[in-house]
């Protein structure tokens, strides 16, 4: 029974887990951090002059091309006149205008202080996240304090890519050779759901992951608790043994046992992430049992290889790892 | 014989008796243009090779050297596309006594041609210095 | 293409003898010979057009299975694999193999008759061009044979596209993009130099047709642009396949140099398809308003405006790069003003069709549809120079919405547009209107329903180039719409092609400028012959066949014209003017049907594909072939010029039939390659200073920068310019034996330097692949004497000649000679810069 239901469990779950949902925000036009503020008020500026423009071209066409001939036929004011003052004067105008204006609004996105700092390294295709004041460290999902300014440094391991959570700020690259900084500021809590915007190979599509801002008291409460070791229960030694054994600690690391692998994202927390696959399927039991047993099943491609593991070995591991919130 | 060509004036006059010099008259007509291209790779140039590589940093009467060297190439390169766009508009008015001839024409069409583009350089280069100046203390 | 109309004459005055063997000096060649040997610019126009659209066509297919992968969200219709290969091929092909080539096609089919001459100044590198271009193609889709096919985008990105991280389909796709560029920037030169100098008497800058200025413009921009990519392509394809570092942070390298290289030649290039564009238009908008075009000279300036301003934008594509602010400003600024170079054409336009009422026909429709996309992708172009809200919408589809809407709406309306309003000149045959309607509801509706979404699409968080979205952004519906849609607009580009095999076959024969046109190329049809013109057409205004009759009379142009009717008759050749104003200053061969650019291309695929699976001896061999074959090409043939020299048309006309100087093609020709050897050092040079400010020490892991006196041999290759000033002054005393001699000297040093330099190099302590220091002096010494052997090849040459012909210092021996001091001073120039850079920077600062 219990063979049968584990096969289910590793061969339908990636099949269920895509109803499995978490709900985020994800819009630059609904922004709810100060430099996504900033810019979608551009945003709302520029659609108007667009729309203005757009229209006054298809207005001149359309009466233009309506108006009957007579003679020679000349736009009103002459030909010179006419594409002066509205090709080169009107755009002239706006032009400048809109550099200015870009001028101010890009210096109030770069805040003078950080008052928190995340290094955030690019993986192919997972993020990983360290808060080194803090000494916290996680994978694809970042927990930031509203109405901070929150500097996030951005490195990779490998190839190009780029930090992009819509509903908070613009985009920066993370570029292997370089550290690149990038500033957050939520002006609100919520979960807010980001991408890997930059081309970085077989499953970027599948670089996912979350912002999630909480108020400043709630923000404590989350670091405290990330903060408070935990010791393995006796229950959970046989998850740890198996963690071991199957050499899952090559790869990835667990704050407070042997395992201190560098290659895949950090473990220490992973009970109580939101999502796996970094953003690819939604973080409970049953998937990461499916994960686990076949991540290729998942996220064709990611590096991370199967594990052949009799079922009871598989639900030890799942629990140990649930457990580790 | 080809018809009529001894009674013709010498239908080269115009450009080389020294009244539309070769050099001149692409001065006039491609100077703003070149203004222009130096004046933005020299920033990139600048901005990117030295405010990168942290030299000529050090403040001089309130600006970098660098803040200096970019003030600078601005002004120079104006001015100079200003002079393009001056001799463009003498050529305009020298031309445009040998409208008639097929010669003077065509000098008269790149004369205007030249005017327009350096006028419209000399624009292109100001406001491109405008986030260059305000943007000076980065560096 | 037949000979008809005009009989020959009565022989009473020898004037029906030298039709007929003009004629046949300009006789077409048939049969296996028209494929292989012709060289005429109309069938190498019509060979581009239509090869491009069957890559349009694969390109289109690509498209439509990337859109059904992303009709619903997490879909499993195609996997990441196939699906990053798509959106790479799709790209590329569309913006390699496709746009650019058509439009190319479309500018030597349509320029000579345009400019009122009878050929493209180089007719055998239209057809070498095209032979390329056409193998390049194939080499692309060759890595499907080997299941190697690219998937890291078009524009290549380091290090996702190092051989780390990508297999062999890359490589197919990079040596087919070496043939692309070669044959772009072949292209690029012919086409400069023929609107430069090769247009009818009288024809002056100011009377040029708009297409030509707008070509005349793209050509000179392709040809620094595409330098651009094939060094850069060069350097990549090392790192790949050699180990190099310039784009490797590992070793020394970065990513960043790949960026700003490409984008360098990226941002041009959308201007290069942009601008022939509008050349389009402007041909078309005043054959349909029935007047002039508004703002000629307006419309010129933006032209030229867009073309120099094109090179000062690159890093708005790397806005979100981390690079300082103060790089972003100024880009931003210049990123603005492009759109007043935009902004003036399109109010030119509408003035143009100011109370015209015109007849709506397909062509006009086209525009029409143009005119108000463009605006729309203009728009959003001005939005994303505003870096801030560029850091929102890079790499997402608020981006891919605005660039189809400047491509599709603003290169491939007009060129549809142009297809259907040129075609009844190209086939003979005026397109179904019906058809035509058709095709444009279906692409217009398809298109705005395809693109139009994804601009929201990208707001809400949709980035570029993935293979699925998750259910959770909401944007399952517009994905569905846009993907259905995209099938309407494939639908509309198949009518298109249905049109043109039906008008073909089935269409109204088309009369005699059946749009009432006021350009020159109206004044022939369908039937044309392949000199096109008889006798050059003598120019008195903008719009030649509307009515010029209170234009001056210029009895010197007509004359010549009448004196080259069916001259010269023993040769082929075209008249030679003035750029700027129109005056005939030579009478300059050009040459017929020849075997040499099939096989100076299939020399090159050679040396390419040896190259590609790393058989470096056969790649040897290739290229020492190829260097021979263009050799064999370039040298001119005693018989014809023994020909030449007989000719009565120098007495009769005052005009040279060997041109030296500036008024010859060839210099032009040359001029033209400096322009692209100059532009590969210029990435070079770049590319030391670069890697220079981002390494942390120079020259990087502990190599010890050479002395001065390493450079020595560059200093002993600075002092040839003595020989070759000696050489010059022998010339111009006559006295052939001490010219030749001067310039073996020459020649010596140079071999003498390269001899150095390959003994230095094969000394050094570190290999190219050390680090990117090393990598960048490895290569920019192989380049240097790579030119430095181009160089000596053109002095022994010219030394030859001169000893050959002693008793004949003029013409194309002086032209030759000037030919060499070009080239040569040029290697004397690039030879004390790189010494500067290589040897001397390390110490000065």
């Amino acid at each position: 029974m219990k063979e049968t239901c584990s096969f289910l469990i590793i061969f339908l779950l990636p099949v269920i887990y895509a109803e499995a949902q978490i709900h985020s925000e994800s819009s630059a036009i609904t922004p709810a951090g100060y430099q996504a503020q900033v810019i979608s008020e551009i945003w709302w500026w520029m659609l108007g002059i667009s729309s203005f423009i757009s229209a006054l071209v298809l207005l001149l066409l359309i009466v233009g091309l309506k108006l009957r001939r007579e003679g020679t036929p000349r736009p009103p004011g002459g030909d010179l006149w006419f594409i002066v003052s509205l090709g080169l004067v009107l755009p002239f105008v706006i032009l400048t205008g809109l550099l200015l204006y870009m001028l101010i609004a890009t210096n109030k996105l770069i805040p003078p202080n950080a008052d928190l700092t995340i290094n955030v390294t690019g993986h192919m295709w997972w993020w990983d996240v360290e808060y080194p004041a803090e000494k916290i460290r996680s994978a694809n999902e970042l927990y930031i304090p509203t109405g901070k300014d929150i500097r996030v440094e951005l490195r990779s391991r490998d190839v190009i890519h780029s930090f992009w959570v819509p509903s908070l700020s613009g985009k920066t690259d993370a570029i292997p050779g370089l550290v690149n900084t990038h500033w957050l500021r939520a002006e609100r809590p919520g979960t807010f759901w980001g991408a890997c915007a930059e081309y970085c190979g077989l499953q970027h599509a599948r670089m996912m992951f979350y912002v999630v801002a909480l108020s400043p008291e709630n923000y404590e409460r989350w670091v405290n608790e990330r903060k408070r070791s935990k010791v393995p229960t006796a229950a959970q030694s046989a998850g740890l043994n198996a963690f071991m054994d199957e050499g899952c600690s090559e790869c990835h690391a667990i704050k407070g046992t042997n395992a201190q692998g560098d290659v895949g994202p950090d473990l220490t927390h992973i009970g109580s992430r939101l999502s796996l696959g970094s953003g690819t399927a939604v973080n409970n039991y049953g998937n990461l049992a499916a994960w686990i047993a076949n991540p290729q099943a998942i996220k064709p491609g990611n590096k991370m290889p199967r594990a052949y593991l009799p079922p009871e070995q598989l639900h030890s591991l799942t629990s140990f790892l649930m457990a580790l919130k | 014989m080809v018809q009529g060509k001894e009674e013709l004036p010498d239908r080269s006059t115009l450009i080389t008796n020294g009244k539309v010099g070769g050099t001149r008259l692409i001065f006039a007509t491609l100077g703003g243009a070149a203004c222009w291209l130096a004046h933005l790779l020299l920033s990139y140039g600048i901005a990117e090779m030295l405010c990168v590589a942290e030299i000529l940093r050090e403040p001089v009467l309130g600006l970098s050297g660098i803040g200096w060297m970019l003030v600078m190439i601005s002004a120079a390169l104006i001015f100079t596309a200003l002079a393009a766009l001056a001799v463009s508009l003498r050529l305009c008015s020298a031309a445009s006594y040998a409208k008639g001839t097929e010669q003077g024409s065509a000098i008269l069409f790149t004369a205007r041609f030249g005017a327009l583009s350096n006028l419209i350089f000399v624009v292109v280069i100001a406001v491109e210095s405008i986030p260059i100046i305000y943007w000076l203390k980065e560096c | 293409m037949n000979s008809e109309e005009q009989k020959p004459e009565s022989n009473a005055d020898g004037k029906g003898e030298r039709r007929a063997a003009f004629e046949k000096v300009w006789k077409a060649p048939t049969g296996f010979e028209d494929w292989f040997k012709t060289v005429n610019n109309q069938p190498f126009g019509n060979r581009f057009m239509m090869t491009s659209f069957v890559f349009f066509l694969l390109a289109g297919v690509q498209a439509l299975c990337m859109r059904a992968q992303l009709a619903v969200p997490d879909n499993d219709l195609l996997g990441p694999e196939i699906y990053n290969q798509l959106f790479t091929m799709h790209g590329a092909t569309m913006m390699y193999l496709v746009i650019l080539p058509f439009l190319e096609g479309l500018a030597i089919y349509l320029l000579p008759l345009i400019l009122g001459t009878r050929e493209m100044a180089f007719p055998r590198m239209s057809a070498f061009s095209y032979w390329v271009f056409f193998f390049g193609g194939v080499i692309f889709y060759t890595g499907y044979l080997f299941n190697a096919v690219p998937d890291t985008g078009w524009f290549v990105y380091p290090p996702v596209s190092l051989n780390e991280y990508s297999g062999l389909g890359l490589d197919f796709l990079l040596v087919g993009l070496g043939f692309i560029e070669i044959a772009g920037v072949g292209t690029g030169i012919e086409i400069a130099t023929t609107i430069l100098k090769f247009r009818a008497p009288g024809m002056s800058l100011g009377r040029m047709p708009l297409f030509a200025w707008a070509w005349l413009i793209t050509a000179i921009m392709i040809i620094f642009a595409f330098a651009t990519l094939f060094g850069a392509t060069v350097m990549i394809e090392m790192d790949r396949a050699l180990g190099t570092c310039f784009f490797r942070p590992q070793c020394g390298g970065t990513p960043l140099l790949w960026q700003h290289l490409f984008w360098f030649f990226g941002h041009p290039d959308v201007y290069i398809m942009f601008i022939p564009a509008t050349g389009i238009v402007s041909m078309i908008i005043p054959a349909f308003a029935r007047r002039p075009i508004a703002g000629y000279t307006l419309i010129a300036v933006a032209i030229m405006a867009t073309g120099f301003l094109s090179f000062g934008l690159w890093v708005h594509h790397m806005f979100t790069t981390g690079i300082p602010l103060l790089s972003f400003g100024f880009f931003a600024a210049a990123s603005l003003m492009i759109a007043l170079a935009s902004g003036t054409q399109v109010f030119a336009w509408l003035a143009t069709l100011w109370r015209s009422s015109p007849d709506y026909k397909t062509p006009l429709l086209y525009v029409l549809g143009f005119l108000f996309l463009f605006v729309l992708g203009g728009v959003t172009g001005v939005m994303v120079a505003i870096v801030p809200f560029d850091w929102q919408v890079h790499d997402t589809y608020f981006v891919v919405a605005h660039f189809h809407y400047v491509l599709i709406g603003g290169v491939v309306f007009p060129i549809l547009a142009g297809l259907h309003y040129w075609l009844p000149l190209i086939i003979g045959k005026m397109p179904s209107e019906r058809l035509g309607k058709w095709s444009f509801w279906l692409i217009f509706i398809g298109f705005n329903l395809t693109f139009f979404p994804m601009h929201y699409m990208g707001l809400k968080g949709m980035a570029r180039r993935v293979y699925t979205y998750p259910e959770s952004l909401g944007l399952g519906w517009l994905n569905l719409i846009s993907s259905a849609s995209a099938f309407i607009l494939g639908a509309g580009f198949l009518v298109v092609a249905y049109n043109v095999v039906y008008s073909r076959k089935r269409g109204v024969t088309a009369p005699r400028n059946p749009w009432n046109a006021g350009s020159l190329e109206w004044s022939v049809t369908a039937e044309m012959p392949n000199y096109v013109f008889l006798a050059p057409p003598v120019i008195r205004g903008r719009e030649p066949l509307w009515d010029q009759s209170d234009e001056p009379h210029d009895p010197y142009l007509e004359s010549i014209a009448k004196a080259l009717k069916n001259e010269p008759a023993e040769w082929r050749a075209a008249l030679v003017t003035d750029a700027v104003t129109g005056e005939p200053q030579a009478i300059q061969r050009v040459s017929g049907p020849s075997y040499f650019p099939i096989i100076a291309a299939l020399g090159l695929l050679v040396t390419s594909v040896a190259t590609l699976f790393q058989g470096y001896l056969v790649a040897l061999v290739g290229t020492i072939f190829t260097i021979i074959v263009a050799g064999l090409w370039l040298w001119p043939r005693e018989s014809e010029l023994e020909l030449m020299r007989r000719s009565k048309l120098p007495s009769k006309t005052g005009l040279p039939v060997e041109p030296t100087g500036s008024a010859a093609a060839p210099w032009w020709a040359m001029v033209g390659s400096l322009a692209v050897i100059g532009t590969i050092f210029g990435v070079l040079l770049y590319s030391y200073f670069y890697l220079r400010v981002y390494s942390p020490e120079w020259p990087q892991g502990s190599i010890k920068p050479p002395n001065f006196s390493g450079g020595a041999h560059y200093l002993l290759l600075l002092t040839s310019l003595g020989s070759i000033l000696w050489a010059r002054r022998a010339y111009n005393k006559a006295d052939a034996a001490s010219a030749a001699i001067a310039l073996t000297v020459t020649a010596l040093l140079a071999a003498l330097f390269i001899a150095a330099l390959s003994a230095q190099l094969a000394d050094a302590e570190f290999a190219p692949s050390r680090n990117a220091y090393a990598s960048i002096f490895h290569v920019t010494s192989w380049h240097m004497a790579a030119l430095a052997s181009g160089g000596a090849l053109f002095l022994i040459t010219a030394a030859t000649r001169i000893a050959k012909h002693k008793n004949y210092l003029k013409g194309y021996t002086t032209l030759h000679l000037q030919i060499t001091e070009l080239c040569w001073y040029f290697t004397c120039v690039t030879a004390l810069l790189v010494y500067l850079t290589l040897y001397v920077s390390p110490y000065a600062f």
